[in-house]
């Protein structure tokens, strides 16, 4: 694959690639996340086979997400997926504190999946597909993260006695 | 029950991409079903959202500089070595002074808001800006990259980058918010350099009495480069 060919792919798939860039790292960084993947393309041009190219792309914006997410940690300041989770109690002003300080302790993998449902409205099996892991394997993930969102405020409700 | 519809087929959907049975089943499936339908409207609303895009900036259409300054010696300076490593209390002289080590090509390119802007051995950055590098070299092997902060912080700067013989390879890094100085070393050799043999021979240099900093003369069967990088205000 050439540089021109590279960026045929990126008119064809770009906007593709970038909503899902959009939907798993914010507005904010989804132009620099949809760089550093086709960036990323770019130096994994040689192993591409050809085949399904749109699906290659979303793998690599996928990890080029993840990278990001991992260095900045966006979703600190942008709670908003985690006042839709299913929280026991409402969220107070104390409680998003809170919240924002829990945040610090998920990992870029957890907070783009929570995003992608919570925010995005994504169906199980579409989360299935895009971490390409099995449904089952989907709904365990959330299962766990979301008891321990409910853990952590559980146990702010009890040291706020 | 139908098998669910993937998110990648609804985008080939949207996108036109789909070959003509394919299409024709799945808008019959889409017709059949609101959830589906809802589904797929969103999709389309995602991809006309995103028809504008910024231009993708790769490497190779980069400008190339007219040839890549020479370093910048840091030669004649005493070191005083404290406990804590001050390493950047050297700074190097202007790009015009001659002192070439190694056989390591490389060439930066700093993109700011979508700008290239080639960069010497000196680089001005800020956080959020991409700097792209291009290594080449004479022989296959492993380019690895680490910085050095003034505060004595080594890390490695990106993923080694496996090169062939004459063949320009390129990566990037977005710079991050550090605000002191930094330099960064470009090291080629047949395998990767262990991060620990570099900070090891790095210290060892720095006990030198008078220490050049711009390679790391420790680092045996290896070619290298290195920039300065600062905060660009």
């Amino acid at each position: 694959m050439n540089a021109d060919e590279l960026q045929d792919l990126y008119r064809r798939y770009g906007p593709a690639v970038r909503a899902r860039c959009r939907a798993m790292c914010g507005e904010t960084d989804a132009d620099e996340a949809l760089q550093e993947a086709f960036l990323s393309a770019w130096r994994a041009k040689d192993r591409f086979d050809g085949r399904h190219p749109l699906a290659w792309l979303h793998t690599i914006a996928r990890n080029a997400c993840f990278d990001l997410l991992r260095r900045r940690k966006p979703w600190i300041d942008d709670p908003e997926v985690w006042l839709r989770l299913p929280a026991p109690t409402p969220a107070t002003g104390s409680e998003r504190v809170d919240v924002a300080r829990m945040l610090e302790d998920f990992s870029a993998e957890d907070a783009a999946l929570l995003r992608l449902r919570y925010v995005e409205g994504w169906r199980i099996h579409e989360l299935a597909e895009h971490f390409e892991t099995s449904e089952r394997s989907l709904r365990r993930s959330l299962e766990r993260i979301e008891a321990r969102a409910r853990a952590i405020l559980r146990t702010d409700e009890v040291s706020d006695v | 029950m139908s098998e669910p519809v993937s998110r990648l087929d609804l985008e080939l959907l949207a996108l036109g991409e789909l070959g003509e049975s394919a299409e024709s089943m799945l808008r019959g499936r889409i017709a059949d079903d609101p959830d589906l339908a809802e589904r797929f409207a969103r999709i389309e609303r995602d991809l006309t959202r995103e028809r504008e895009l910024p231009a993708l900036v790769l490497p190779v259409e980069a400008p190339k500089p007219a040839g890549f300054p020479r370093w910048a010696s840091l030669g004649g300076l005493a070191l005083v070595l404290a406990a804590a490593v001050a390493l950047f209390v050297l700074r190097p002289q202007t790009p015009e002074t001659p002192t070439y080590r190694g056989a390591l090509d490389l060439e930066l390119v700093r993109i700011r808001l979508g700008e290239p802007e080639v960069q010497g051995a000196l680089v001005k950055a800020r956080a959020g800006d991409r700097l792209q590098y291009t290594v080449q070299v004479p022989e296959s092997g492993v380019v690895s990259v680490f910085d050095v902060q003034d505060d004595g912080t080594v890390s490695v700067w990106s993923d080694a980058l496996p090169v062939s013989a004459g063949r320009p390879a390129q990566g990037a890094v977005v710079i991050d918010d550090y605000p002191g100085l930094e330099r960064v070393y470009f090291v080629f050799a047949a395998e990767r350099v262990d991060p620990a043999d570099f900070e090891s021979a790095l210290v060892e240099a720095w006990s030198a009495p008078l220490a050049e900093l711009d390679v790391v003369p420790g680092l045996k069967g290896v070619s290298q480069r290195s920039v300065m990088l600062l905060e660009d205000p």
